[in-house]
């Protein structure tokens, strides 16, 4: 009760349009003076939160897209997807996919996978005869991908907040990442072949044009190649992974490309700085709210409540999902995993529910959050890079609500396809 | 009173870019640590153990020293779906509450991390890590980056009462004028 008392009001203080990192703070800190009658250890505990060095991969991988975007080194990415996918029906949404699914391997964020290869593919399919509709839907739901696919910003911080090995939560993501991926090309397939809009097959690209297309994206498929080889060789931790990433982004860029100034340098800095403040301003108040949940004892009396009710690890995880889906559709990712994870922690521990598998199925929800209407960062995006009305977005990217929502069940039923790979790599190891 | 306020808001442009300046160099500088540290321990075999706990510092650094400017530029979200449908008049109120309560976080901030700051002083606390520095020193910048916070949010109040958006354009001069 004291849960559901709570988790409303927080939702009806953000829903009045404060900034989220303010109205998280001072609901956080009106609980615990409510609570304790005083603000006891608040400036310990947000300087303790943020002088984390596992966090710092996260303004690094920033860091590290910012240079591939503004050092134009992804721009040549969709092109060498559209020479080897083109003359599939519906072969510019395969494309389109595709190049979501190897950004998101590079960015770790779905909003920056969304603009990327938005911005790219959306005049480009529209060109060929696309449906407006189909083409914000397959990047709306494509670009959800940066966030399951490592590196993931969302699974950092759940790392973090869980204390799970964030190595064997990216490992995790890869094949439900790669599954829906191949459930989203396939979709494009069937919809072009079957759906209302037919598009024109294109014609299949020629070897050598294939070629020069590869080459010239050599740089964009090699970076996560290095980044995620180091990590899951051992020669890199997480966040060395990230600062290794960045810098060979700078490198590519400046060096190879020639396209980063210095400053571009300073600006990706400065952007990537205020990003990170964005997000850490949010993470320190989510965590005095954490911090008051635990000492109302909320975290324990809902262990205690599933306890009572007889929930076994699938009807907790149901559960969960549910509540995660509805708020998915008003708040954004990072609130969620804050708001969420301290409380549902005990009583993954309680029902033996692995924290890896828990962190994949929230991801894959985080996921539908971005994309479900009202409120769904990638909505927005496509939105502000296509002038497009959000009805018509919020139509183009259903199809891909109910594909996300058959994955979630699909990890759900099968929890192997997310933990079978890091356990063999493990194994391997 | 419009010239009063428009000072102010071109005095917090300023200090809000020294932090945002601060807030990057800390984020290069974390890079070049962090490569160094991987380049010492594969090539030299010198594992450089103090990198960690600095790079710790640098990453509270960047978010104390950017926020400000974040707040600047409307960086920071907010859940805008009702507020959207609000009339003119109302959205304008919202906005005005958003800006008040970011600046009373960031008091918030300046209040409880000085009282850290003040503590930590007073008993001599040092760094558990490899560097055992006083922590009074990193520990400052909360305080710091909570008054730049303040400053910042209570320089979109002065901008709105003086007529503008209350938010600058990204990479704005330093005109407050800017995004009238």
């Amino acid at each position: 009760m004291k849960l559901a008392l709570i988790l409303g009001g927080l939702v009806a203080v953000l829903l009045g349009g404060l900034p989220v990192f303010a109205a998280l703070g001072l609901f956080a800190g009106g609980l615990l003076y409510g609570v304790e009658g005083k603000l006891v250890n608040v400036g310990e505990l947000i300087f303790g939160k943020l002088n984390t060095y596992l966090l710092v991969a996260i303004p690094l991988f920033t860091l590290m897209a910012n240079f591939m975007v503004r050092g134009k080194v992804v721009d040549d990415l969709y092109g060498a997807t559209n020479a080897l996918v083109r003359h599939l029906p519906g072969g510019l949404g395969v494309a389109t996919v595709a190049a979501c699914t190897v950004f998101a391997a590079i960015s770790g964020s779905s909003v920056a996978t969304a603009i990327t290869v938005g911005a790219a593919a959306i005049p480009q399919m529209i060109r060929h005869g696309y449906n407006p509709r189909v083409a914000y839907g397959v990047v709306g739901g494509g670009g959800t991908l940066g966030i399951l696919i490592p590196p993931s910003g969302p699974m950092v911080l759940f790392g973090i907040v869980s204390d799970t090995s964030i190595g064997a939560l990216f490992i995790a993501g890869i094949v439900p990442g790669l599954l829906l991926a191949a459930i989203f090309a396939l979709w494009c397939m069937a919809d072009a072949r079957f759906g209302r809009y037919r598009p024109a097959v294109l014609p299949r690209a020629t070897v050598a044009e294939m070629m020069s297309a590869l080459r010239k994206a050599f740089w964009s498929l090699a970076l996560p190649v290095l980044v995620l080889g180091g990590m899951y060789l051992g020669v890199f931790t997480v966040t060395e992974a990230a600062a290794a990433g960045a810098l060979a982004a700078l490198i590519v860029a400046a060096v190879i490309y020639r396209n980063l100034t210095l400053r571009d340098i300073w600006e990706s800095a400065t952007a990537a700085a205020r990003t990170s403040a964005m997000l850490f301003l949010i993470l320190a108040a989510a965590a005095l709210l954490g911090h008051v949940m635990t000492k109302m004892r909320i975290p324990a009396e809902l262990v205690e409540l599933v306890t009572r009710l007889g929930l076994n690890q699938i009807e907790f995880l149901l559960a969960v999902m549910a509540v995660i889906f509805v708020l998915g559709m008003f708040l954004e990712t990072i609130s969620i995993i804050l708001i969420t994870t301290p409380v549902v922690l005990p009583v993954l521990t309680a029902l033996n529910i692995d924290p890896v598998w828990y962190g994949i199925l929230l991801t894959v929800n985080l996921e539908l959050a971005l994309i479900t209407p009202p409120v769904g960062m990638n909505l927005y995006t496509i939105k502000a890079i296509t002038r497009a009305p959000m009805a018509e977005v919020i139509l183009g990217v259903m199809p891909y609500v109910a594909l996300l929502l058959a994955g979630l069940g699909l990890v759900l039923a099968f929890p192997q396809i997310a933990l079978w790979l890091p356990a063999t790599m493990m194994n391997l190891g | 009173m419009r010239r009063f306020l428009l000072g102010f808001v071109q005095a917090a442009g300023l200090l809000t870019r020294i932090g945002s300046a601060a807030g990057a160099l800390s984020l290069l500088l974390s890079l070049g640590l962090i490569s160094y540290s991987v380049v010492a321990r594969y090539v030299f075999n010198m594992p450089q153990t103090w990198v960690d706990e600095l790079v710790g510092y640098l990453l509270v650094a960047v978010v104390m020293a950017a926020a400000a400017d974040a707040q600047r530029v409307g960086e920071h979200i907010s859940v805008d779906v009702l507020v959207e449908r609000l009339p003119q008049g109302a959205r304008k109120t919202v906005t005005a509450a958003g800006l008040a309560a970011s600046a009373a976080v960031g008091g918030f901030l300046v209040s409880e991390g000085w009282a850290m700051v003040a503590f930590s002083r007073r008993v001599g606390e040092i760094s558990t890590g490899h560097l055992e520095v006083p922590m009074f020193w990193p520990q400052l910048l909360v305080p710091v980056g909570g008054a730049l916070l303040a400053v910042a949010a209570l320089a979109g109040l002065a901008r709105m009462a003086a007529g503008l958006v209350p938010f600058e354009p990204h990479e704005s001069s330093a005109d407050p004028e800017a995004g009238r």
